[in-house]
C-alpha cells in the first residue's frame, strides 16, 4: 500500500467529515467560479460589443463612470473630430436601459446612427432592416426578442410610443443580443433628447498606429474640456457596475480562500487529534516524521482537490443556470478559460496546504511514547 | 441620469444640504438648499408606484419632469407618458413673482388648458406639484432642531414655519445629510402639526457633480398611502425648448 493508498484510506474511514469538508470547500470554489466567471463575462461583453462595431475609441464625457454617462450635445464635438487625423467615421450613440414591457425586465434600447458603420457588424436573422432614419421601427436581438415575446410585425411600446419590430439580428456580444436598437433620431426624440448622444463612437482609418490613437486622445484632452477620448477596453474599466463586479469577484475569492483553509484546518487538526495514538504506532513502527507530513499534506491535498473539482464543476452548473434564469438574460455572459479554471483547481491545493500545514507539523512533532499512551 | 437626482430632490424633497467645517445655521442651510435646487434646465424620468392604504397596488405609470429653477423663474412641466391612462396629460406650474404657485393642467382627458391646485395630488398618487419646488426654503422662520440617524446616516434637523394664515402646510421639518448634501426625510405639517405626508429617501446616486442625489423616494401620506418613486432616466443639462412652458404663458396672458 503506498502513501496516496494509505490517505484516501484514511479519509473513507470518515465518510461524513470528509463529505462535509468537500462540500464546504466546493461551496466556497463554486462562488469563486460564478462571480470571477461573470465578472469576467460582463467586462467581456461590453468590449467584445465595441469591437466588433469597428469602433478604435470612444468620445464621453470626463466624469462619466456609470454603465451610461450623462448625454451631451454631439454637434458641439462631432466636427472638430472629424477634422482629426486618420479618423474615417464619427458616430453618435445614445443608450438607455428602459422597461419596455411590464412581463420582461428592462431592457439595453440602443439609438444608432442610421446607416453608420455600427450597424455593419449585425446579422439580419427575419425581417428587414430599418429602411430609413425616421421610420417608427426597431430592430430586436435575437435574445431580447426571445425575452419580449416579440416577432417581426408585432408592436412594441417603449416610452409611452409604439414601434413596429421591423427585424432580428444576431449580435457577437450579448449585450447586443439581448437589447432593442432603433435609429438614433427615433432614439433621441422618444428620450427628449435632440441633438444629444451618450457616446461618440471613432473609427481610424487602417494606417493609424498605436501612436496616433495616443496623440488623438491627448487632442481631445486638450482641445475639448470636459470630454475624454479612450478605448473601449478603457471605457469597461471606468465603468462602475465592471469594478463593483471585480472587488465582488476579488472579495469571494479572499472569503472563499479564508474559509477553505480554515475548513481544511478544522479537519486535518481533528483528525490528528484522533489518531495520535495512531501516528505514535507508525512512528514506533519507524516511519520518519517527513512520511507523517506527507501524510496529512496527502489527505488535505485529496480533500480540496476532490472540493475544487466538485466547485468548478457546481460554479459552472451555477452560472450556467443564471444565464438562463429570466431576470438576467441577455446581462450575463460568463466567461470561462482553462488557465482560469487550472488556477482556482490551484487555489483549491493551495488551501490544503495552508490548512494541513500546523496538523502535519503537530503530527510529525508527536513523540511515540506519549502518542502511545493516549487513549 | 445621475443629474436627475439633483433635480429630482430639489423637486420632491427639496433636499439638498450645505454644511462644510462648521455647524451651518439653519437660514445658511436653507440658503444651501435653495442654491442647490438652481438649474437651467433638467428633466427625470421616473416610475410611479401607488400603494393604498390596504396594501392593493394602482397600475404604476411613467412620467417625465422637466424643470428650469432660477433665482428670477421657476417652472416645471410634468409628462404622462404611460400607460394609456396618463399619457400625454401635461401639468405645468411656476412660482409667480408674489411667491405664489400657480398650476394648470391640459393635454389627453382634460378639456383645453385649466387651472389646478398645487396641492393637488398628481395622477392619483402621493406626488404633489407644490412639494416639488420646496417653497418651504423660502419661509422666513427655520430653525435647527438637532440631530438625528436614519438608516444609519446622520442628518441635521430643520424646521421650517410659515404665518401664511391659509398655508394648507404650515411646518416643513427636513433631515438634511450635510456630506450627501440631502434632506433624508422631509415631513409636512398642517396649522394643527397634523403630519400630512412624509418624503423618504430611499436610495441615492451620484451627479455627474460628485454630489449625491435621490434615486428612489416614497411618499407616505397622513393615511398611510405610499407611493414610490424611481428615477431611471434623465438629463441635467436638458435645453428647454421654445415651446415647453407655451401653455403656462398663453394661459397667464389669458389667451
Amino acid at each position: 500500500m503506498n502513501l496516496f493508498s494509505f490517505a484516501l484510506g484514511n479519509l473513507y474511514r470518515r465518510p461524513a467529515r470528509t463529505s462535509l469538508t468537500v462540500s464546504a470547500i466546493s461551496l466556497g470554489i463554486a462562488a469563486v467560479v460564478a462571480l470571477t466567471s461573470i465578472s469576467w463575462g460582463f467586462e467581456a461583453s461590453w468590449q467584445k460589443a465595441s469591437d466588433a462595431r469597428g469602433t478604435d475609441l470612444i468620445v464621453t464625457r470626463i466624469a462619466s463612470e456609470n454603465t451610461l454617462p450623462s448625454p451631451f450635445v454631439a454637434s458641439k464635438v462631432q466636427p472638430t473630430l472629424a477634422e482629426f487625423p486618420h479618423v474615417q467615421e464619427v458616430v453618435g450613440l445614445l443608450s438607455e436601459m428602459l422597461s419596455v414591457s411590464n412581463d420582461a425586465p428592462p431592457v439595453f434600447v440602443f439609438g444608432w446612427a442610421y446607416g453608420s458603420y455600427l450597424w455593419d457588424h449585425l446579422k439580419l436573422v427575419d425581417g428587414r432592416w430599418l429602411s430609413n432614419d425616421t421610420e417608427s421601427a426597431v430592430m430586436l436581438g435575437s435574445l431580447a426578442a426571445e425575452m419580449l415575446h416579440k416577432k417581426v410585425g408585432d408592436s412594441l411600446e417603449i416610452e409611452g410610443r409604439t414601434f413596429l419590430v421591423s427585424g432580428v439580428f444576431e449580435s457577437p456580444a450579448v449585450v447586443e443580443s439581448g437589447a432593442v436598437v432603433m435609429s438614433l433620431t427615433q432614439a433621441q426624440q422618444i428620450s427628449d433628447k435632440p441633438g444629444k448622444v451618450n457616446f461618440l463612437n471613432i473609427k481610424l482609418d487602417g494606417s493609424a498606429s498605436e501612436a496616433d490613437i495616443e496623440d488623438l486622445k491627448a487632442r481631445v484632452r486638450t482641445t475639448m474640456p470636459g470630454f475624454v477620448a479612450i478605448t473601449s477596453g478603457e471605457l469597461v474599466q471606468k465603468n462602475t457596475v465592471v469594478r463593483i463586479s471585480k472587488a465582488m469577484s476579488n472579495a469571494t475569492v479572499l472569503i472563499a480562500g479564508l474559509v477553505g483553509a480554515l475548513v481544511v484546518f478544522n479537519t486535518m487538526l481533528m483528525s490528528i487529534n484522533e489518531r495520535t495514538r495512531e501516528i505514535g504506532v507508525l512512528l514506533a513502527l519507524g516511519w520518519q516524521r517527513r512520511t507523517i507530513v506527507k501524510l496529512v499534506f496527502s489527505e488535505a491535498t485529496i480533500l480540496t482537490l476532490a472540493g475544487g473539482l466538485a466547485g468548478i464543476l457546481l460554479g459552472v452548473v451555477l452560472t450556467w443556470g443564471l444565464e438562463h434564469v429570466e431576470l438576467m438574460r441577455g446581462k450575463i455572459d460568463a466567461v470561462f478559460s482553462v488557465p482560469f479554471l487550472f488556477g482556482v483547481l490551484g487555489l483549491s491545493v493551495f488551501l490544503g496546504i495552508c490548512g494541513g500545514l500546523y496538523p502535519a507539523l503537530k503530527a510529525s512533532r508527536l513523540l511515540p511514547s506519549n502518542a502511545l499512551r493516549q487513549e | 441620469m445621475s443629474g436627475i437626482a439633483a433635480v429630482l430632490l430639489s423637486l420632491l424633497a427639496t433636499l439638498a444640504s450645505p454644511a462644510y467645517g462648521a455647524e451651518p445655521s439653519a437660514t445658511a442651510l436653507a440658503e444651501t438648499m435653495r442654491q442647490a435646487r438652481l438649474s437651467n434646465g433638467f428633466e427625470a424620468r421616473m416610475d410611479v408606484a401607488a400603494i393604498k392604504p390596504n396594501g392593493r397596488r394602482a397600475m404604476p405609470f411613467k412620467i417625465a419632469v422637466i424643470g428650469q429653477i432660477g433665482n428670477e423663474k421657476q417652472r416645471l412641466l410634468i409628462r404622462g407618458i404611460s400607460p394609456d391612462a396618463v399619457r400625454n396629460r401635461y401639468f405645468a406650474a411656476e412660482k409667480t413673482a408674489d411667491g405664489r404657485i400657480r398650476a394648470i393642467e391640459y393635454g389627453e382627458g382634460s378639456a383645453g388648458v385649466a387651472e389646478t391646485s398645487p396641492t393637488e395630488r398628481l395622477f392619483d398618487s402621493g406626488l404633489v406639484v407644490w412639494d416639488m419646488f420646496g417653497p418651504w426654503w423660502n419661509w422666513p422662520k427655520q430653525e435647527l432642531g438637532g440631530t438625528e440617524r436614519i438608516a444609519g446616516r446622520e442628518c441635521t434637523l430643520v424646521r421650517s414655519q410659515t404665518d401664511a394664515v391659509n398655508a394648507p402646510i404650515r411646518e416643513v421639518v427636513s433631515c438634511v445629510d450635510k456630506d450627501a448634501r440631502l434632506s433624508l426625510r422631509t415631513q409636512l405639517f398642517d396649522r394643527r402639526h397634523a403630519i400630512i405626508r412624509t418624503i423618504s429617501v430611499e436610495r441615492t446616486m451620484r451627479k455627474e457633480s460628485g454630489a449625491m442625489a435621490a434615486k428612489k423616494l416614497s411618499v407616505t401620506d397622513a393615511d398611510k398611502a405610499v407611493t414610490e418613486i424611481e428615477v431611471y432616466s434623465g438629463d441635467e443639462e436638458y435645453l428647454i425648448g421654445a415651446d415647453t412652458f407655451t401653455k403656462l404663458d398663453q394661459q397667464k396672458n389669458g389667451k
